[in-house]
């Protein structure tokens, strides 16, 4: 053990000793304050156990007082409540006492009715008999010689007592807890000043010795530190002083000796780097001759093996250098010369091998030394790299040089100022350099230009992006100019941008020739426009005519003929203007597309069928196959797509020869989510198109064939208008084709589906179906899918089916019969033997038609006649014609002359629709229709549907009118168009007027027809409604009344799908309010809306019960 | 158009300030005597305002300054007002549940051992509503008087209202309480009424004979005399019906207060 170490320990018992002494001094003052506080405490504590026992009896005192109060405020009135109430509490009050011991006093009582009911403590049967005690107040009792102190409350309210108390012996033990208490101080107090005197003495003395002896074992193992510590004791600080010295002392020596070795060693390093240097070649010289040669040099000159033999054949190792003009060899003195002028570069050429070698050369003295070192450094690389840029460089000039010419360039900081413009910047913005440098770049912005361009281009540039797009700039002097810029981000090594460049090209003059060629445009649709109009005019007369007289019974023969030709010549040229117009709304650019949802079933359906008759007149088969999957809705542009199918139908049927086949199908080739792709196809066995005709049947004005224009006629823009509009629809339209054997035009277009519960898919799902002995496997499937119910049946009993499909004719069942095969019953329908999946959709689309248009057909009419129209028109040809129109299908209607006409006659009479052409003197139908709407809304009248009536076919035509009016028949007048107006707008009219009666009133046979069923499957889905909307209802009542939105949503939810099948609009519009409202989580009454449907569906189900 | 009725009376009509007891906030008792000053304004074509003050000092101050035209009050505050300003006149009187114009204060006990007045000593505690009640301090010492004790002798404190009497009473032993007839009913299954005292007046509506004429409070009593006294919209005081004050009602009660003052 070191010496220190046992001074410490020495050091460490003497302080012990003393700690020791100071304990024991403690102790005996412990015990002495013990003894005292014990004495003083015994008075201390009866008083404070007095204390403690009135402080309990008060505070339960309070607490029966409140509760006491509390109950007579709130049933002191009712005696009964009243006396249970406090039984109840008086319990409950004893219970929380007995179960929570929150007072100070040892022992407890409570008497009620003088029988005890609580009591906690040292059990002293003596106590309960205590007659004596005062109310309210604290007594000494002494039993079985113990003292006792007792505090005494008598509540009377509760007929209760409360004794809480306490011993002698406990007080005795209190006391004694608390002397111990007193002691356990004293102890640790002294305890406490011990540890203190000890960290002291440590800390003053101890820690100082030990700092300095550790401090000097540290010299020992050469780790010189000072001593830091302030020392409060003088001699100690004096041992620091002198002790800190010495180490000084040491430190410069060991400094000094360090210095020197370093300087020693980095030279020697210094020496072995240059020898053993790989790089460069190092020449040790005395002024006249070589003295040392590095291993690089060694290795250049491959054929040497060392200096000697170099010396035998060379002095000066400038005998390698090439004798070339600007290379140091040449002077005589040059070793001279490389060492005055160090700061220069000097080049050597040396061949080795055939191969030229340039060396940078450098001499110097040596350090300490009269030798010289002579440097070659190899730097044929860098030679070379050096001359490549040049030429990059030359190379870039000549760049710049070109876009100077013709580009206009500049650049720009990142915050936007202008670093540098070229010549053409300067050229075409009128500017000179200096007025641009330095400025923002916004200096040649037009005030026209758009913020948000601006916007994307810093975005996409800070992003470290390139952008491309055009500017319109202002020049010096005001004028706009145009630009096509390319803007990009210049970075720096680390990928910082530091500058933006900007390429422009000057476009002005390709913009205002744009501009020209817009205006041209306009001028030439405005004359397309005012050509359609005034051709259609003249044509809807000849049309209409032709139409009314060919249906005239009494006309002969041959002018019935001549009228035919008439007929057909005038619908060829109404298409040439359509297909003309269409042209011209693609090359312009305002072909647009309407997209909305739709039926697709029908829409094709109704497209393709319109082909059925001529099909029919050249003994074509001519199919439809249409995909079951197409029963939603779809959204695109229906009249478009009607358009192109309508065109390759026309087509296929006209170059197909008789006997021959046109398939028309859609099916659906893809599904994900709410998009579809759809697949449309027309195939024919026509005369085919030859491989090398076919890529040009899609341009304009081309047909595969002259011959084929003189022999089938046509523009030849039918299927380049075609192939456009499928373009705009996201497709392609092609063709596969075959010379004689007949071809396929094609084409797919994704559509967004939306499903819906469309009324042929109620129909078909409704359907009980019996495949009358017939076990086909393929067709049981099919039908299996689709329908609600499908049965293989053997006997003849079929009544409870709605359809049968039998290999049979069954007349008992032929009003619901599908026959497969042979088919000798026109009004039946009928499969083919070799039927595919879309012909058994067919015939049941067909079976559903059939059985509608049985319900339909006897009140069409009637309900036409019971309205009144006004038509106002004020070419005299055309009125002729829609009079004519209108006799025929027995309609009333008043025809006005112009605008102003038309205004007063309605304001005379009631009118349930209006037919208001365009273009009227003195006021044209547009301001006359908001004449008429100003005077419904003045006088509080419903609304007139108004249609638009117009010879005006261009772009935007209809979109203007809508706006005012309610639809738009173009001139000349087709009857399927009119008839679906007369149908949609008079029958709306009516549903319009029963409205304002206060219960709707329910046509069955009109909802079964809406809902596209026959009536006994309409009784059947009926039914099955009544029977179940009552619970829906409940269960909406339920949520309602639990006012559980998420349930309310899907209650109203599954009702309003269930009334929309039969077209309680009423009901449909409250349901639909609830269920957003609930889905929004919006708080309301509902229950009013409820009320509402039941009362409507009750309305409904007597109506559908009545009737 | 109902507003042409008031047109009158907003350009011709004489202004009636009205004062209800301090038993409210300023809002309650506004709402609830709105209507009753609708009809007064209907009845007599003058207009009534609603005047608010939240004490009894106020109150009187403000009739005696002429800002109160019309005000209820009890009898000993009516007493008070007339010892201080003449120009007082009690016009109606409000029936209690009762149908009576009056009531009457009782000594009650929940004490076995208290039978009578005789039977209370000097430890007897004895609880009273308030100092300006007359079932506190007055009539208690009207009741100890003919009983020849004087309540100053014995430990009495006020301890708010009628219930707290009560309570009071029923939780100690060898105490009493002086509370109004109808309290001491409601609660008699906890307490014995042991003295009655004299009928004392009911609330009466006082009019300031300063400010009103003759022929205003002429109009002002038949108009309360003809009020629907059922109205749910009146104001409770008024609910079970008004007679026209007799006109020596005050006068026991005035020569009893005269005689014995509160303290």
């Amino acid at each position: 053990m070191k010496k220190w170490a046992k001074a410490e320990l020495k050091q460490q018992s003497l302080l012990s000793k003393l700690m020791g002494f100071l304990g024991i001094m403690s102790v005996i003052i412990g015990i002495l304050t013990f003894v005292y506080v014990h004495e003083i405490n015994e008075e201390q504590i009866e008083k404070t156990t007095r204390q403690e026992l009135r402080t309990d009896a008060i505070m339960v005192s309070q607490q029966l007082m409140l509760l006491y109060r509390t109950i007579f405020y709130a049933y002191g009135d009712n005696p009964d409540i009243f006396k249970r109430v406090v039984e109840h509490v008086r319990y409950k009050f004893i219970k929380d006492i007995r179960s929570n011991r929150l007072f100070k006093s040892q022992g407890l009582l409570i008497k009620v009715d003088n029988k005890i009911q609580a009591m906690y403590g040292q059990n002293i049967p003596q106590l309960f008999a205590l007659h004596n005690l005062k109310n309210d107040s604290i007594t000494e009792a002494t039993i079985n010689g113990e003292k006792y102190y007792l505090s005494y409350l008598r509540f009377k309210p509760f007929h209760m007592e409360v004794i809480f108390y306490d011993t002698e012996e406990m007080l005795e033990n209190q006391i004694l807890k608390e002397s111990m208490k007193t002691l356990a101080v004293v102890i640790l107090f002294t305890m406490l000043l011990l540890t203190i005197v000890f960290l002291f003495i440590k800390r003053l003395v101890l820690a100082p010795i030990s700092e300095i002896i550790e401090s000097i074992s540290k010299i020992a193992k050469k780790n010189y530190q000072y001593i830091t510590q302030k020392y409060d004791i003088v001699e100690f600080e004096l041992v620091k002083k002198y002790f800190n010295a010495m180490i000084d002392a040491i430190k410069e020596r060991e400094r000094k000796i360090h210095s020197s070795l370093k300087e020693l060693s980095n030279r020697e390093l210094f020496y072995y780097d240059l020898l053993n240097s790989q790089d460069d070649i190092i020449i040790v010289n005395d002024g006249k001759k070589i003295e040392h040669v590095n291993t690089a040099f060694y290795e250049f000159f491959q054929k040497y093996k060392d200096l000697d033999e170099f010396l035998k054949e060379h002095q000066c190792v400038c005998d390698f250098f090439e004798k070339e003009e600007g290379f140091v060899y040449k002077k005589e003195h040059w070793l001279e010369e490389l060492l005055q002028t160090p700061n220069e570069i000097h080049k050597v050429k040396i061949k080795m091998n055939s191969q030229e070698y340039i060396f940078k050369i450098t001499a110097r003295y040596l350090e300490y030394s009269d030798r010289i070192i002579v440097i070659l450094t190899n730097i044929t690389e860098l030679e070379k790299e050096k001359n490549r840029v040049l030429e990059l460089n030359t190379l870039l000039e000549d760049y710049k040089k070109a876009i100077d010419a013709g580009i206009i360039v500049s650049k720009t900081d990142t915050q936007g100022i202008i670093t540098y413009v070229n010549d053409e910047f300067c050229k075409v913005s009128g500017y000179q350099r200096e007025e641009l440098i330095g400025k923002p770049h916004n200096i040649i912005h037009h005030p026209d230009a758009k913020p948000e361009l601006f916007k994307t281009l810093w975005e996409t540039i800070k992003a470290g992006k390139i952008w491309k797009g055009e500017f319109k700039n202002k020049r010096k002097n005001g004028k706009a100019y145009h630009v096509k810029s390319i803007i990009a981000p210049l970075k720096n090594k680390d990928g910082e941008i530091i500058e933006y460049i900007s390429l422009s090209e000057d476009i002005t003059d390709l913009i205002e020739a744009i501009k020209k060629a817009k205006e041209a445009e306009q001028v030439k649709m405005l004359f397309l426009s005012n050509m359609s109009h005034e051709i259609r005019t003249p044509l809807n007369g000849i049309l209409g005519f032709t139409e009314l007289l060919l249906k005239s019974n009494n006309l002969p023969e041959r002018e019935k003929r001549y009228i035919t030709t008439i007929h057909s010549s005038s619908q060829a040229l109404l298409q040439i203007i359509n297909d003309v117009l269409d042209i011209s709304k693609i090359e312009s650019g305002h072909l647009s597309l309407e997209k909305k949802p739709f039926k697709p079933i029908c829409a094709f359906k109704q497209a393709a069928e319109l082909f059925k008759a001529r099909a029919k007149e050249k003994h074509i088969n001519y199919k439809i196959d249409l995909d079951f999957h197409l029963t939603g809705l779809i959204i695109s542009d229906e009249f478009r797509i009607r358009q192109v199918i309508s065109n390759l139908i026309g087509n296929a049927i006209k170059f197909t020869p008789e006997n021959g086949e046109v398939i028309f199908s859609v099916k659906q080739i893809q599904r994900q989510g709410d998009k579809a792709k759809l697949r449309f196809s027309v195939k024919d066995t026509g005369i085919g198109i030859p491989k090398d005709k076919q890529k040009d049947i899609f341009k304009e004005f081309t047909q595969a064939d002259n011959s084929v224009s003189r022999k089938y006629g046509g523009t030849g823009l039918g299927l380049s208008i075609s192939a456009k509009i499928v373009k705009a629809l996201g497709g392609e339209l092609k063709v596969k084709s075959e010379e004689g054997k007949g071809s396929e035009f094609y084409f797919c277009i994704e559509v967004e589906v939306q499903d819906d519960d469309t009324q042929l898919q109620t129909s078909l799902e409704t359907l009980n179906i019996a495949l009358y002995k017939i076990h086909d496997k393929q067709l049981f499937e099919y039908l299996r899918k689709i329908v609600h119910l499908v049965e293989i049946v053997e006997s003849d009993n079929l009544d409870n089916y709605d359809l049968i499909i039998s290999r049979e004719y069954l007349d008992k069942y032929k009003d619901k019969l599908i026959l497969l095969g042979e088919n000798n019953d026109n009004n039946v329908i009928s499969i083919a033997e070799n039927y595919d999946t879309s012909d058994i959709l067919n015939a049941l689309m067909e079976f559903i038609d059939k059985s509608v248009s049985l319900v339909q057909t006897p009140n069409k009419t009637s309900f036409l006649l019971k309205n009144k129209i006004l038509i106002a028109e004020d070419n005299e040809v055309n009125q002729e014609l829609i009079k004519a129109l209108f006799d025929e299908k027995g309609l009333r209607y008043v025809i006005a002359n112009n605008g102003v006409e038309a205004v007063e006659l309605y304001k005379k009479e009631k009118f349930d629709l209006v037919f208001m052409d365009v273009n009227m003197p003195e006021l044209d139908g547009v301001g006359a229709t908001q004449q008429i709407k100003q005077y419904e809304k003045e006088n509080n009248l419903p609304h007139t549907p108004i249609i638009a009536l117009t010879a005006n076919a261009m772009q935007g035509d209809k979109e203007k009118f809508l706006q005012y009016m309610d639809d738009y028949l173009t001139k000349p007048i087709m009857e399927d168009e009119l008839n679906r107006v007369l149908n949609q707008y008079l029958s709306a009219s009516i549903e319009i007027h029963n409205n304002t009666e206060e219960f709707t009133s329910y046509d069955k046979e009109q909802i079964a027809r809406k809902l596209g069923v026959p009536s006994a499957l309409f009784d059947k889905i009926l039914n099955k409604f009544l029977e179940t909307i009552d619970e829906y209802m409940d269960e909406l009542k339920n949520s309602i009344e639990k006012n559980d939105l998420e349930q309310i949503y899907q209650h109203a939810h599954k009702i309003k799908g269930s009334v929309m099948t039969f077209h309680i609009d009423e009901v449909v519009e409250i349901l639909k309010n609830m269920e957003q409202d609930a889905r929004d989580k919006k708080e309301r009454d509902y229950m009013s809306d409820y009320k509402k449907v039941q009362a409507e569906l009750e309305n409904f189900k007597t109506q559908m019960k009545g009737s | 158009m109902r507003w042409i009725i008031f047109l009158p009376i907003l350009i011709f009509a004489k202004v009636i300030k009205f004062a209800p007891l301090p038993i409210d906030t300023e809002s309650h008792l506004y709402k609830q005597y709105k209507p009753l000053l609708q009809y007064l304004s209907q009845q007599t074509g003058d207009k009534f305002e609603f005047v608010y003050a939240p004490t009894y000092t106020g109150l009187l101050e403000k009739f005696k300054n002429g800002q109160i035209d019309l005000v209820i009050l009890g009898a000993l505050p009516y007493l008070k007002l007339k010892s201080q300003f003449s120009y007082t006149k009690p016009i109606v009187t409000f029936l209690n549940a009762s149908k009576k114009p009056y009531y009457t204060c009782q000594i009650i006990t929940s004490d076995k051992h208290i039978n009578t007045l005789d039977d209370i000593n000097k430890q007897t505690k004895i609880f009273l509503t308030n100092k300006l009640s007359t079932c506190g301090y007055l009539m208690t010492q009207y009741m100890f008087k003919r009983k020849h004790k004087n309540l100053d002798d014995y430990h009495y404190q006020y301890v708010g209202n009628h219930i707290d009497v009560v309570f009071y009473t029923t939780v100690y032993n060898n105490a009493i309480g002086d509370v109004k007839s109808s309290i001491a009913e409601k609660y008699r299954h906890f307490i014995k009424v042991i003295d009655t005292s004299i009928h004392i007046p009911s609330f009466s509506l006082i009019a300031n004979t300063q400010t009103l004429n003759n022929n205003d409070i002429t109009k002002i009593t038949t108009s309360f005399l003809k009020a629907p006294i059922h109205s749910t919209t009146n104001p409770k005081i008024i609910q079970h019906g008004v007679i026209k004050t007799p006109k020596h009602f005050y006068k026991l009660i005035e020569q009893i207060s005269q005689e014995i003052k509160v303290k």
